[in-house]
């Protein structure tokens, strides 16, 4: 393990300061009444003690949408032009515990396996991961369910609130080097001071209201097509409108839309890729018109991917990370605590 | 500065009604009365043909100006084309005044065939006065926060952050209506009345009910109303094949809060609902919550300053104890007038401060009670603007402005647009704000109460529309 | 893909000499789509058009474009040189780089500049456009004339002279209308009855026209050139074969105290009456609101007396369906209810009366043989006054924001006919403003004033008090500015005219509009002013707005004319550019119809096939006969399922992406 240091909480402009002369700064802005990522300049309202920011730290690696080529064309004359990948070094603060698992599963999907996501690498190359420990989870918090610590969340370099200092801890390379860099800005500190604090929130993690889910009942391979099948599904989405909220606050949901704009002036296009939501009509709408004709089959694709595909696919690691925001934000009260608990109900009904 | 503006050439779109305007061009010509070639006219059959959209595609797509020329009133070549056009702009460009947009750049102009010199005057007039006001970039940086953008965080408009939620108002308990809302609900499903009921379920979590359909009375039990029972029932009866799946041909019993059954009648008046099938027990309402991380909140903004407490649809009501706290002052135009009284650049920068947060999550249209399109403009190639979350195109900054627009006249002000914005966008202060205006112009109206009345946008009043000035925005 | 094919003309120097030809065709040059570009001195020429309609053929050109004069010289021309070389004719646009650039423009740079981007959007649109046909429809030979006043009688008589079949709709039991109330006219002071009952007499003897009275419209359905109308023929209790109208039956009918409407109750009448002595047709009616055999069962006392045995007291309401390819509203007019205008105490006295209740007075066959004396006692009158503008020209609310147009001229006729009759009798007449424009108006009533004495006061009357033996009345002499205190032995009202009742509920069935003081709509103002915005229905009478006899009549016969114009036609092509619904776009929220002026718009069910998934839903449908392509219900529908056909959302869109 290496080296903790520490800086007083009241010196944290200058980190900020320190830290955004080499790269982009990204880290909780309460903006407009609204905590968000957003770029940090000197008059920012920071704000580390809101425990959950509205958007995620996804938004930073796959923006809401991004240009991949243009195709330019002058009578019969067609030319392509390329995007070039971004390359502006950039350090994300503040990641929570479960929007850092969320970056790992995104790491599967885009970078796992052949061929990579250009794009997505390009961004998460040029990014320092800067987490966050939680000291007060809060109620629609359930990232204990899926065995994470929101006292050690982990990233590049980890960082911990202790009384009125921030104690900082490289993880890996990358993150050592950045501690480095800021050095002659902390101090040395024992990373035993945060041994309390890391208890503590344990302690409060594990006793949230739905710190404990019964993914360990039926979310496996054989029961796929059982619980694709379950009834169940014909009434848990009668309430959905069908919104993009819970897919686009969700720091793991990663489906995007190819599209082409023209540039208006009827000589070329541009085409672009944006996010995309499984609760819509359009979603993946091919010539011959939609494989998931009704709300039930959209809702059921996201859940059963949250639950289901992506652990089939990546090792049993779930889609979800306990973030909680589909909790707060679902403009219905649905969300995914309801549909876990459910579906193992079925489960257990089944095996009694 | 002058001498910037002196290379400066705008772009000037004009759209011409064929008949009174583009003949009135002609006969400039004709006439040889010179304007400034910064103006080039697009043709259309009559000024109602001018969709609002077009002139933000304008705007959007570069022009520093865009001016729509038709008839006189009372000249339309189509009888009343152009009254429609009158209300249309003056609520619009309102509307863009509100979001802080110059509205000099946009003008509404009468001129009949016979008018070149006034043609000629107004396209000089209005070549000026764009070419003073510089480059337009508002529309298209609505929402996109710029570079530095310390600016935006300017104290005036600080303190009209997205309304706040109060945790010290009394919310009356309603757990007597909820009494009386099972024993109906179990009453009509046994007596085959109705074959389901529409109401709130339990949710996991006392914070958390969810809108559900109850099949059999033994379901009733599960049934709950409190103060967490925000989301608005209405849509969920909209008669909307083209959703899917196999439409219920029975009869749905539904419990409508006043605000809810308001949208009810909004639907029943734009035919989406068959209430034949319906029986609608309107309930009383102490007003609802916010819930975050599963606590209470603190009352919503739209329940702090409700006034309606009756309902204008209903075949029962199980309403509040006569004595339960009603609100008598309608206090719900003051955050709309705060923004009013805000200068310009300050209520831009508010605008640019609360749409940047939008993540197009369509939360405000799916949840919106006349956001009943089968597929929104913004979702399909009709209007060549499907725009799935494309940030870079300049559709994506319209949408709340279209959408504001498209709801005008329509939207009864249930507020939930606001309350599902995950990024607590306060998209409900736009469509107050054309309410406002509506009822200051046209006289007060109330969407969803009375079904018979004709709409504010789709009607004219000939006696009264004269006396707005449209390009200023006021009554003269 | 698309193959454009643009055109630039010089127009002589006219176009050339402030836009360069050579600098709009490099600009469009290059533009996808674009497969010849060529210039003309004068593309209008005869060599200009066969140099289009040969590159259409040689290119086979989708897209048309030509950079000339404004689309409203030439649009039409270089449409019809694209139909003949086999392009449709729709598929062409029009740059206006004269009216719009050369001619406004002195520099030549900005001048071709300009040109390129008007040329610019013209080619984006016409890449969009799409081909269009005219559809065609047949036309029924026959007119409908709701109304039996003078309107609607010479309207039924001049298109019945041209050989069509017309059915004429009178809500009361005879033809004749306000017309046959009147006692003179002016300004020339003839009998009304002696110049109406011939017309009257010519209509019901006609062969071509069919007189339907006692009658109202009920419902219409269709469109210009097929109109399916449901006429109700309410039950007479008299057959109209047998009665011989001789009138035994109204002679013995024991109910006498029946306000007479035709008098305006002036007069009593029977249960079984006519309203006049000339009525047409000359067959009673039996009110069955007063009749004692309705009422009571017993009686029967007509049924008795009639030899013809034409009294049928179970007749029933008879509906009437027949087609049309016309229709005129010839509604006319009714006067205001005076109950708001208390000042004038006409509900407290006797001696108050209206002018048409004045008018039944001094008839021969009114309520007091036409002698003139007071309602009140039956005395002769030594003065009468006039109050003009009672409810016309209102600011107060109470009556109505126009002038009825006719009552200073009634007025200066009534004063003038007093005076002639008997010169003893004071003529006073209170006025706003004396309006006779009219061939000969102003010289009637000057003649009134100057010749036969009749006082013309410039002023208001606040009151009038009924002292029993007189009036009294207080006004002001706007003119002395003096305060007058008047005593008077009658006052008559010039009471405010409005369409009749039937005239709003009519508009509605026919989707005609009116406007808010309930007269129909023209479809335009000045240029269309007997024609509604409803393709097929035409206006004539005072329906449309207040106007005289001969006003009257001069709309009607144009009515008549446009009647016959359009029922002269073999099929009618439709304007092509019309609204247009995609039904999957649709949900039916009806937002569409209430701006359509032309009530084009209706909604029904349509199965509905989404890649083989069906449904049944309710959707918009414009009739394409009715519609006129304003646009005006494509911008009211928020999803863009309504559309303007060749002024589609996505046109226009493209030419404002071309020209920014």
């Amino acid at each position: 393990m290496s080296k903790t240091y520490k800086i007083a909480l009241d010196k944290l402009p200058e980190l900020y300061a320190q830290t955004a002369e080499n790269r982009n700064l990204y880290l909780p802005i309460r903006r407009g009444g609204t905590l968000n990522f957003e770029a940090w300049h000197k008059d920012a309202a920071v704000d580390l003690y809101g425990l959950k920011t509205a958007n995620t730290p996804k938004d930073l690696f796959l923006p809401q949408s991004e240009d991949l080529y243009t195709i330019k064309m002058d009578g019969t004359n067609i030319e392509v032009f390329a995007r070039e990948f971004f390359d502006k070094p950039f350090a994300i603060f503040g990641i929570k515990a479960c929007d850092i698992e969320a970056i790992k599963v995104l790491d599967n999907i885009y970078l796992s396996k052949q061929p990579v996501d250009m794009f997505y690498k390009a961004r998460r190359d040029n990014a320092v991961l800067i987490s966050l420990a939680c000291n007060e989870p809060k109620n629609a918090c359930f990232c204990h369910a899926f065995g994470l610590d929101a006292g050690n969340p982990g990233g590049d370099v980890t960082t911990w609130i202790n009384g009125d200092n921030l104690y900082i801890q490289g993880q890996t390379d990358k993150g050592s080097a950045y501690v480095e860099e800021m050095s002659g800005l902390l101090e040395a500190a024992d990373f035993g001071d945060l041994s309390g604090l890391q208890a503590n929130i344990r302690e409060t993690a594990q006793n949230l209201p739905y710190a404990k889910l019964p993914l360990d009942k039926g979310f496996t391979s054989e029961d796929m097509m059982a619980m694709f099948n379950s009834e169940q599904w014909g009434s848990f989405h009668r309430a959905c409108i069908g919104c993009g909220t819970c897919t686009y606050s969700c720091p793991t949901c990663s489906c995007y839309d190819i599209k082409d704009h023209d540039g208006g002036d009827c000589k070329g296009v541009t085409r672009f890729r944006c996010w995309d939501s499984c609760m819509y009509p359009d979603f993946t709408l091919m010539a011959h018109g939609n494989n998931r004709l009704t709300q039930k089959e959209r809702f059921r694709q996201r859940f059963m991917h949250k639950l289901m595909y992506h652990p089939m696919n990546y090792e049993g690691q779930f889609g979800c990370v306990g973030c909680g925001r589909c909790i707060n934000k679902c403009p219905v009260s649905l969300n995914i605590v309801k549909i876990i608990k459910s579906l193992a109900e079925v489960k257990e009904d089944a095996n009694a | 500065m002058l001498d910037e503006n002196k290379t400066f050439e705008p772009l000037i779109v004009a759209f011409c009604c064929n008949w009174c305007s583009y003949a009135g061009a002609d006969l400039a010509g004709t006439s040889r009365l010179s304007y400034p070639p910064n103006v080039k006219i697009i043709k259309v059959p009559c000024s109602c043909r001018v969709d609002p959209i077009f002139v933000l595609r304008a705007f959007g797509k570069g022009a520093d100006g865009v001016i729509v020329c038709g008839c006189h009133p009372g000249d339309c070549h189509y009888s009343t084309g152009n009254y429609f056009t009158r209300r249309r702009f003056t609520l619009m460009f309102n509307l863009m005044d509100y979001l802080g947009i110059e509205r000099d750049r946009m003008r509404l102009e009468w001129v009949s065939a016979a008018e070149a010199t006034k043609f000629a005057r107004v396209m000089n007039e209005f070549t000026e006065t764009i070419t003073n006001l510089g480059p337009n970039r508002q529309i298209v940086d609505l929402r996109n926060l710029p570079e530095g953008y310390e600016d935006l965080e300017r104290e005036p408009h600080r303190e009209i952050l997205p309304p706040a939620t109060d945790k010290s108002r009394d919310i009356p308990s309603v757990a007597k209506i909820e009494e009386q809302m099972k024993l109906r609900a179990t009453k009509l499903l046994a007596d085959g009345v109705v074959d389901r009921v529409l109401a709130w379920k339990k949710g996991d979590h006392e914070t958390m009910p969810e809108p559900a359909f109850f099949d059999h009375p033994g379901q009733i039990e599960d049934l709950v109303y409190n103060k967490y029972c925000a989301p608005n029932l209405s849509k969920y009866l909209m008669n909307a094949p083209w959703l899917g799946g196999k439409l219920f041909d029975g009869s749905t019993l539904v419990f409508l809060k006043p605000c809810d059954s308001y949208s009810f009648n909004q639907l029943i008046k734009e035919n989406l609902v068959n209430t034949d099938k319906v029986h609608i027990i309107g309930i009383g309402c102490g007003g609802t919550v916010q819930v975050e991380e599963l606590e209470d909140a603190g009352m919503w903004e739209k329940c702090q300053v409700c006034t309606k407490v009756s309902h204008p649809v209903g075949d029962e009501i199980i309403d509040l104890s006569d004595d339960s706290p009603r609100l008598e002052k309608d206090a719900r135009f003051e955050l709309v007038e705060a923004i009013e009284a805000l200068e310009a650049p300050d209520r831009f920068a508010y605008w640019q401060s609360q749409l940047s947060k939008c993540i197009r999550c369509n939360a405000c249209r799916n949840t919106c009670p006349v956001c009943n399109c089968k597929r929104c403009v913004f979702s399909s190639d009709k209007m060549d603007m499907a725009s799935k979350v494309n940030a870079n195109e300049f559709e994506e900054q319209l949408f709340h402005i279209v959408r504001a627009y498209h709801v005008a006249g329509r939207c009864s002000d249930c507020g939930e647009c606001s309350r599902v914005c995950p990024q607590d966008i306060p998209v409900h202060l736009l469509n107050r704000k054309f309410i406002k205006d509506i009822n200051e112009f046209y006289g007060e109206y109330q969407a969803g109460e009375n079904i018979e009345a004709p709409e504010p946008l789709t009607s004219y009043d000939l006696n009264n529309d004269g006396q707005i000035d449209i390009n200023k925005g006021v009554r003269t | 893909m698309e193959r454009i094919g643009f055109f630039v003309c010089h127009c002589g120097s006219n176009i050339k000499a402030t836009v360069d030809p050579d600098v709009v065709l490099d600009g469009v040059r290059g533009i996808a789509g674009v497969v010849v570009a060529e210039q003309y001195p004068y593309m209008c020429a005869k060599t200009g058009q066969n140099m289009i309609a040969d590159a259409i053929r040689d290119n086979q050109l989708t897209g048309l474009v030509v950079a000339a004069c404004s689309p409203r010289m030439h649009e039409a021309t270089f449409r019809k040189v694209a139909e003949a070389a086999g392009l449709n004719p729709y598929m062409v646009e029009i740059a206006n780089i004269r009216e719009h650039v050369s001619w406004i423009h002195k520099d030549k740079e900005e001048g071709s500049q300009k040109a390129v981007a008007l040329a610019k959007a013209a080619i984006a649109k016409v890449k969009l456009n799409a081909p269009l046909f005219p559809e065609e429809n047949s036309v029924v030979k026959r007119a409908l004339v709701i109304g039996g006043g003078i309107a609607g009688i010479q309207a039924a008589l001049d298109i019945a002279e041209a050989g069509f079949e017309v059915d004429l709709v009178e809500a009361t039991p005879s033809i004749g209308g306000k017309m046959a109330q009147l006692d003179k006219t002016f300004p020339t002071l003839d009998c009304s009855a002696c110049i109406l009952t011939p017309k009257m007499v010519d209509a019901a003897s006609h062969d071509k026209i069919n007189i339907m009275t006692y009658a109202e419209v009920e419902k219409v359905e269709g469109f210009v050139g097929n109109f399916t109308v449901t006429v109700r023929k309410k039950a007479r209790s008299v057959c109209m074969e047998k009665c011989t109208g001789c009138g035994d039956c109204w002679n013995k009918c024991p109910v006498k105290n029946v306000p007479l409407e035709f008098d305006l109750g002036l007069q009593n009448r029977k249960a079984i009456y006519i309203p006049f002595a000339q009525a047409l047709p000359l067959v009673p009616v039996i009110d069955r609101e007063h009749c004692i055999m309705f009422k009571s069962g017993k009686c029967g006392l007509c049924k008795t007396v009639c030899q013809p045995g034409a009294i049928q007291f179970d007749e029933v309401d008879e509906l009437v369906e027949q087609k049309y390819g016309a229709v005129i509203t010839a509604t006319g007019f009714e006067t205001i209810n005076l109950d708001k205008f208390g000042e004038f105490a006409y509900n407290d006295s006797k001696d108050v009366i209206t002018s048409f209740e004045f008018e039944r007075i001094t008839h021969g066959a009114g309520p007091t043989g036409g002698e003139l004396v007071r309602l009140s006692d039956g005395r002769k009158p030594k003065s009468i006054t006039f109050i003009q503008c009672v409810g016309s020209r209102d600011v107060t609310g109470r009556g109505k924001p126009y002038c009825s147009k006719i009552c200073c001229m009634y007025t200066a006729k009534h004063a003038v006919l007093i005076k002639d009759k008997y010169p003893d009798i004071d003529v006073n007449v209170f006025y706003i403003d004396m309006r006779t424009p009219g061939k000969a108006y102003d010289e009637f009533y000057r003649r009134g004033a100057e010749e036969y004495g009749v006082k013309y006061i410039k002023g208001q009357v606040g009151k009038v008090v009924d002292k029993g033996t007189h009036l009294e009345l207080s006004a002001v002499d706007m003119l002395d500015n003096v305060q007058l205190d008047l005593k008077t032995d009658m006052v008559v009202l010039a009471t405010a005219i409005q369409p009749t009742a039937s005239a709003k509920p009519l508009a509605s069935k026919l989707s005609a509009s009116i406007d808010t003081n309930n007269f129909m709509t023209e479809a335009h103002v000045k240029l269309r002013p007997v024609e509604s915005p409803t393709a097929g229905v035409y206006l004539a009478g005072a329906g449309q707005g207040p106007k005289d006899i001969p006003e009257t009549v001069g709309q009607a016969g144009a009515a008549a004319a446009k009647v016959i114009g359009l029922l002269s036609k073999k099929v009618l092509l439709s304007n092509p550019c019309t609204a247009a619904v995609d039904p999957k776009a649709c949900n039916g929220c009806s937002l569409c119809s209430p701006v359509c002026p032309y009530g084009a718009i209706s909604y029904g069910p349509m199965e509905i096939n989404d890649h083989g998934f069906k449904t049944l839903e309710r959707v918009s449908h414009v009739n394409l006969a009715l519609c006129q392509g304003c646009g005006a219900c494509v911008v009211v529908c928020p999803s863009g399922a309504m559309d303007l056909q060749g002024f589609s959302n996505k046109q226009l869109l493209a030419e404002v992406d071309a020209l920014c």
